[in-house]
């Protein structure tokens, strides 16, 4: 039997809606014994089919150390997303995973952490706060700077509430434009860096979010004096197969399924495109 | 099992071969020793095998029932279709009924669809996409060349000296034609290219004058008039008493100035033109689309007679098709005003010919065309028969539709179109069925059966015989290709060829009578007011064609995974002053107002198209793109016209 | 270099032979069809096959990576969907094909190996027996000798062919090839036949283009030093048919797509996409990363040139069999023997 391309079935526990069009859907595997024996890392992600449909790709958004079930947070754009919306607890999706590479939370231990996210980005990074938070105390200060369009475009906002009572981190947010009940700050994500203090070298950042937002974040991050491979982001690319056959990810010689989707600025500023 | 057939997309009508695998068609790739495709396809034809086993494909007759389509079995859906257009006969008169052909199925079937429609339904309203495209081209050719039809061959881009490019993207809209001048043009001949819009391989023609759209009669007639004044014309081509004076009021500088270019521009490359020993002219949808069309063929027939570039090798003109077989339904007479076999409806001897062998009588004059069918629609036409077109994209036909008391669609798939019908009759796609089609350069080529019809769908042939016969004929019940012998006694181009010559790779290519180039010239024509000028409210002027892809309707290209992927949405095309002023970039989300609607899509921001002037390129599936333009059409050939005045915001 | 045994077995006989074991799995061979072009077909008699052909427009590569193939397929009629995967291809002999294909066969080979290993590939090429015939005809665009793709190989193959009139020079290059060759009645070749052979070889040698030389392409290719300029000539001139990569024997790429056969059941199959194409890369938003035909150009020659490449698969992604020279509609523009001969003239930057 022929595995690689084959999803295993996985039931819909809970869905919630996040956002007008983005809903985070956890999930176990229907196979009890497939599913005690399955781990991930922050930073892979799921190929999650809607059999008739098509497959895509998401990043986990749930903390790896909680086994049993995992989490993709998804915004209805296409063919698969806007199916999925449509799906109801109890439904099943096919799941290929944990595929790709993920980010460093071993190598980083005892630097200062700094996540900048941006709309949809956080669900990814969201998948490496966490596990860091069971282990608050191996890393420096912990700092969260996330921006969204608007404050009802911003996902998870009851754990933001959480992150935002705890005292051991600190989180700033942003939005482009403001409502009524908004009262923070009010522009691009990269306007909250004035408002935190960074040590560049003893820091490491973690940033996810829309191509302009990441090209706007390394800049200034470059600026401020991180260390080029200090910086990690996150690369998407159509992705069809998700092991590396398919060809769609390629950037340069590398797949970004495979070797990627984590990548430091190092790394991303020798491919040859970008 | 490998299937040679002919490409079902643009009209170069390239050669390729089918790959079935248990009655499924896996993969479609060129012959290598096809006159056209020499080997290669554009990305239409690689991955023309993947509409036909689309999941939406229609297998079974439909009929609509309280507003639902319910299944029927082919008894019921025929006589179905046959009592509802009766009733409208009985009612209102044959006139009251209309027919659309398809400018995809093959020669046979438009013979018999045009035979059906004058001799069973015995009504004047016929006709095909054709007069959105081509009608100019039929009406002003016909009656100086003897056909509606391209006088070159792509092997002449070959030989030709010079080939003039006028209102047409080769590379976009019939990419081999666009290889056979690419390779032109790097071998040094003189390629010149009259077009407002600057294309990928504007750079390696030798020069491109850039005129704003609706000028493009006055550069015509300009060339014409330089041409006389440097007596460049050759020595056969005797001018016509009171040209000179009638060219006199067109000088290059009257149609610089209008057309924003120099008149210099056009003297070069007029002489370039002139000068070269063998020239063949292309032109497509930027002529025959625009104000004047018909004027402006009349022009390059007259640019061809003067330099004498008719007769000969490397010489003609060559009118881009837009469609595998539009050449098939002017050749078959599927139009109001035709007849099989390049003859006007009011040629009396040919009408006696058909009334004879067809056994009914003729009007003596044309009835409606497409857009006079879709206007009328539910008043004085009450009933439509529509084979493969989708009327409700090409024509933003849909409220029309909803007008008629009775709609018979027959598709592939259940267009915007079927869905307005009353009976719904699937029909199979070229790759379930055999006939001949006639490329933009009068191949006529087989295309072959590779699998069993989908379903239960029947080659349009066999829908049309059993319609037919339910509506009295006798028609013999026998396969599409044996009509081809009947198809042609009446087209006595046509009758020169044989099922055997057209089967070979790259088929025969019917033959025309030449005449020795003693050509007569067509009128000089004046431009006319277009209608929809810009003005302080719609300051620009937008010009609409097709895309890379979608043309047409766009219903293939819709079902074919790998195409559909490759040009997703409408773009419209804005020069960068002009994007600068709105502040708009690529991607921008812009709107489009004109006198007659409003459209929202994204932009490109491009060098592509001149300041002031805005075009769009995809037809969208619900004709709203179409919609903005409006009823402008050519009061002589009744072809809508694909520009008009519009206002630019960002939405 | 493994010893490779060589034997001389009658044409008339291994074709007897190949017939036979028609009955027991697939032999594809190259037959002539209606419209004249030689295709490889599976056959029942060994009438059908022909020995006069050139490279077949369609590559081979076809019979290990299907244009369109089931990965499997599901029914969701019942209580919880049923996956069911693409039952396992069957045995199948390869006869006749060129060096050149099965110098792509082992490109393949190696791409669809590694820590994700592709078990369908895999189950196809592993009932694969290829019979390759070194090249005595090559066709007026192939260029191998400048690829290390033929005319003749030392391994790859599990039974290599030479034609040396009424007999085959036959060598074994693995157990699947020598489990044919001990049905047959053979005799051992000796330097006689090595010699008619090499001067074959040679005369294949001279009908090839010789100026399609790779390395000073790979090299400027490598560090970025071609000439932005010649990229965007390209760009301009290609016309985004996708045909260079469809034939290639190098190039693997695929799309996965769904298909629904009725309401509740259906299947997945992958089919051959073109990193040629715009909506290769183009994501939902609508954003492409290479919208433009020049980075998409770029992009077929970094893969198949860049020593990044050419490191991890261990030769260059091209074995030199012509057909992008065929099939490319801007003819004798942008196969590759005409870019690396571009790149090699005009194509690179100055050295700062
Ligand atoms: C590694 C990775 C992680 C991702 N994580 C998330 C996530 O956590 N949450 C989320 O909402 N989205 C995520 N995306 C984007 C998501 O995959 C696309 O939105 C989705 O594929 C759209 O599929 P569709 O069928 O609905 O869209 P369609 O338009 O119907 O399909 C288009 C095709 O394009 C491809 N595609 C479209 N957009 C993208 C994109 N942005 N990136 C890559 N491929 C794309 C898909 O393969 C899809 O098959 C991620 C993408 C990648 C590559
Ligand atoms: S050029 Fe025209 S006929 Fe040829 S493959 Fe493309 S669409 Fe088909
Ligand atoms: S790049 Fe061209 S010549 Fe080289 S292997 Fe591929 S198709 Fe053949
Ligand atoms: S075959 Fe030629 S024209 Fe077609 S995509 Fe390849 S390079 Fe471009
Ligand atoms: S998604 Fe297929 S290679 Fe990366």
């Amino acid at each position: 039997m022929q595995k690689l391309y084959l999803p295993q079935l996985a039931v819909i526990d809970q869905i919630v809606d996040e956002t007008a069009d983005t809903k985070t859907f956890t999930m176990h595997f229907d196979n009890p014994h497939y599913n005690a024996e399955f781990r991930y890392l922050s930073g892979q992600f799921v190929e999650a089919s809607v059999l008739g449909v098509g497959e895509a790709p998401f990043g986990f958004c749930s903390n790896p150390n909680r086994t049993g079930t995992f989490a993709v947070t998804v915004r209805a754009i296409g063919r698969v997303t806007r199916a999925m919306h449509a799906m109801h607890p109890g439904d099943l999706l096919g799941i290929r995973a944990p595929l790709g590479n993920h980010f460093p939370l071993q190598e980083v231990q005892g630097y200062d952490i700094l996540f900048v996210a941006g709309g949809i980005g956080l669900p990814p990074l969201r998948s490496l706060i966490e596990p860091m938070l069971d282990m608050r105390e191996k890393f420096g200060r912990f700092t969260i700077l996330y921006g969204a369009r608007t404050p009802a475009d911003r996902v998870y906002k009851t754990r933001l509430e959480e992150w935002a009572q705890r005292k051991d981190l600190t989180l700033l947010q942003t939005v482009d434009v403001p409502d009524e009940t908004w009262n923070g700050p009010v522009g691009v994500v990269t306007t909250l860096f004035e408002r935190t203090h960074i040590d560049p070298a003893a820091t490491v950042a973690f940033t996810c979010g829309p191509p302009v937002m990441i090209r706007f974040v390394i800049q200034d991050l470059l600026a401020m004096g991180f260390p080029e491979d200090h910086i990690i982001s996150t690369l998407e690319r159509y992705m069809k197969c998700g092991v590396g056959k398919c060809g769609h990810c390629a950037i340069g010689h590398k797949y970004i399924c495979v070797d990627g989707p984590v990548f430091s600025w190092r790394q991303i500023k020798k491919l040859p495109e970008r | 099992m490998n299937v040679p057939t002919v490409c079902p997309f643009c009209g170069c009508g390239c050669g390729l071969i089918l790959e079935v695998e248990q009655n499924r068609v896996c993969a479609a790739f060129p012959q290598r020793s096809h006159p056209v495709s020499r080997g290669t396809l554009c990305i239409k034809g690689w991955n023309s095998h993947e509409f036909i086993h689309h999941p939406q494909r229609l297998t079974h007759p439909l009929i609509k029932k309280n507003g639902v389509f319910k299944q029927a079995s082919w008894s019921q859906a025929i006589a179905f279709a046959a009592q509802g257009l009766q009733r409208v006969q009985e009612r209102y008169g044959a006139h009251a009924l209309g027919v659309v052909g398809s400018v995809k199925s093959t020669n046979e079937e438009q013979y018999l669809l045009a035979r059906f429609s004058r001799s069973v339904l015995q009504t004047a309203n016929l006709d095909t996409a054709m007069r959105l495209h081509a009608s100019p081209t039929v009406r002003g050719l016909l009656p100086h060349w003897g056909y509606g039809a391209a006088g070159a061959a792509m092997t002449d881009l070959e030989s030709a000296k010079a080939i003039l490019i006028v209102g047409a993207n080769p590379k976009a809209q019939s990419a081999n034609l666009g290889s056979f001048i690419l390779q032109a043009a790097k071998r040094g001949s003189r390629v010149l290219l009259i077009d407002s819009r600057e294309q990928d391989h504007s750079r390696f023609y030798g020069q491109q004058i850039r005129p704003r759209p609706n000028t493009y009669l006055l550069i015509l007639q300009a060339m014409l008039q330089t041409i006389i004044s440097n007596g460049w014309q050759r020595p056969a081509a005797a001018l016509s008493s009171g040209w000179k004076e009638k060219l006199a009021a067109y000088s290059a500088e009257r149609a610089a100035a209008a057309a924003g270019v120099t008149a210099q521009e056009i003297r070069s490359l007029t002489e370039s033109f002139a000068t070269a020993e063998t020239a063949v002219i292309v032109y497509g949808d930027g002529i025959t689309q625009h104000a004047d069309g018909l004027a402006c063929v009349h022009a390059l027939w007259n640019l061809a007679v003067i330099t004498g570039n008719l007769d000969k090798a490397g010489c003609g003109l060559l009118p881009l098709m837009n469609s595998n077989n539009m050449q098939g339904s002017i050749d078959m007479g599927m139009a109001t005003e035709l007849l099989p076999g390049h003859a006007f409806l009011t040629d009396r001897s040919a009408a006696d010919h058909f009334s004879r062998i067809w056994n009914c009588s003729l009007p003596e004059e044309p009835g409606k065309t497409l857009p006079e069918m879709v206007r009328q629609a539910g008043t004085s036409l009450r009933a439509l028969y529509v084979v493969g077109e989708n009327l409700a994209a090409s024509m933003a036909a849909a409220p029309a539709l909803a007008r008629l008391d009775f709609l018979v669609v027959q598709d592939l798939f259940l267009t915007e179109t079927a869905q307005a019908a009353h009976v719904v009759l699937p029909a199979c796609s070229f790759a379930e069925k055999e006939g001949t089609v006639t490329n933009l350069e009068r191949r006529v080529q087989r295309i072959r059966k590779a699998i069993a019809p989908l379903g239960e769908s029947k080659p349009d042939a066999e829908i049309i015989t059993l319609l037919a016969n339910k509506l009295g004929s006798a028609w013999p019940d026998r396969d599409a290709l044996s009509w081809f012998g009947e198809m042609q006694n009446a087209h006595p181009a046509y009758g020169q060829l044989d099922v055997e010559s057209v089967s070979h790779p790259g088929g025969a290519v019917w033959p025309v009578v030449r005449n020795g180039s003693r050509y007569a010239y067509a009128p000089i024509e004046a431009p006319t007011a277009p209608g929809d000028e810009p003005d302080a409210e719609f300051p620009f002027l937008l010009t609409m064609g097709p895309g890379r892809l979608h043309r047409m309707t766009g219903t293939l290209i819709q079902h074919s995974f790998t195409l559909e992927r490759e040009e997703p949405f409408g773009l419209l095309e804005v020069n960068p002053e002009d994007a600068k002023a709105l502040k708009c970039r690529s991607g921008s989300a812009v709107r489009i107002k004109t006198r007659q609607g409003e459209w929202v899509g994204q932009a490109a921001v491009t060098r592509a198209v001149l300041a002031g002037t805005l075009h769009l390129s995809v037809f969208d599936r619900e004709g709203k793109a179409l919609a903005l333009l409006g009823t402008l059409m050519d009061p002589r050939t009744k072809i809508p016209l694909k520009v008009c005045a519009a206002r630019l915001e960002m939405a | 270099m493994p010893i490779i045994e060589k034997w001389l077995i009658s044409k008339t006989h291994l074709f007897e032979r190949l017939e036979s074991l028609s009955r027991e799995q697939t032999v594809i061979a190259p037959v002539r069809q209606s419209d004249g072009e030689v295709s490889f077909q599976p056959i029942r008699s060994a009438d059908e096959i022909t020995l006069e052909y050139v490279n077949e427009l369609h590559p081979p590569k076809r019979f290990l990576q299907p244009v369109f193939e089931p990965l499997f397929t599901f029914n969701l009629g019942g209580a919880r969907p049923q996956l069911t995967a693409a039952p396992p291809p069957s045995p199948q002999i390869l006869f006749g094909v060129r060096s050149c294909d099965v110098q792509g066969f082992r490109h393949m080979d190696g791409f669809f190996s590694g820590a994700f290993k592709d078990d369908l590939y895999w189950q196809r090429r592993n009932q694969t027996t290829v019979i390759s015939m070194a090249c005595l005809q090559p066709a007026d665009t192939c260029f191998c000798i400048c690829c290390n793709g033929g005319p003749y190989l030392s391994d790859g193959f599990d039974l290599q062919l030479t034609d040396l009139g009424e007999l085959f020079l036959a060598e074994v290059g693995s157990s699947k090839g020598a489990a044919i060759v001990q049905t047959c009645d053979r005799q051992s070749a000796g330097d006689k036949e090595e010699r008619h052979r090499q001067a074959l070889m040679q005369a294949c040698d001279e009908k090839m283009i010789p100026t399609a030389y790779l390395a000073k392409a790979v090299i400027a290719i490598t560090n970025q030093r071609v000439d932005e300029k010649l990229w965007e000539e390209m760009g301009l001139e290609c016309f985004s048919c996708g045909g260079c990569t469809h034939v290639c024997p190098c190039c693997t790429c695929f799309e996965v797509l769904d298909h629904r056969e009725t309401e509740k059941t259906g299947l997945r199959f992958r089919c051959w996409d073109s990193c040629q194409y715009a909506g290769f890369t183009r994501e939902a938003s609508g954003h492409n990363p290479r919208a433009q035909s020049k980075e998409r150009v770029k992009r077929r020659f970094y893969h198949k040139l860049s020593f990044a490449y050419i490191q991890a698969d261990g030769h260059p992604g091209c074995v030199g069999c012509g057909r992008c020279i065929t099939v490319c509609q801007a003819f004798g523009l942008l196969d590759m023997a005409a870019v690396v001969k571009r790149i090699r003239r005009e194509g690179q930057m100055v050295a700062e």
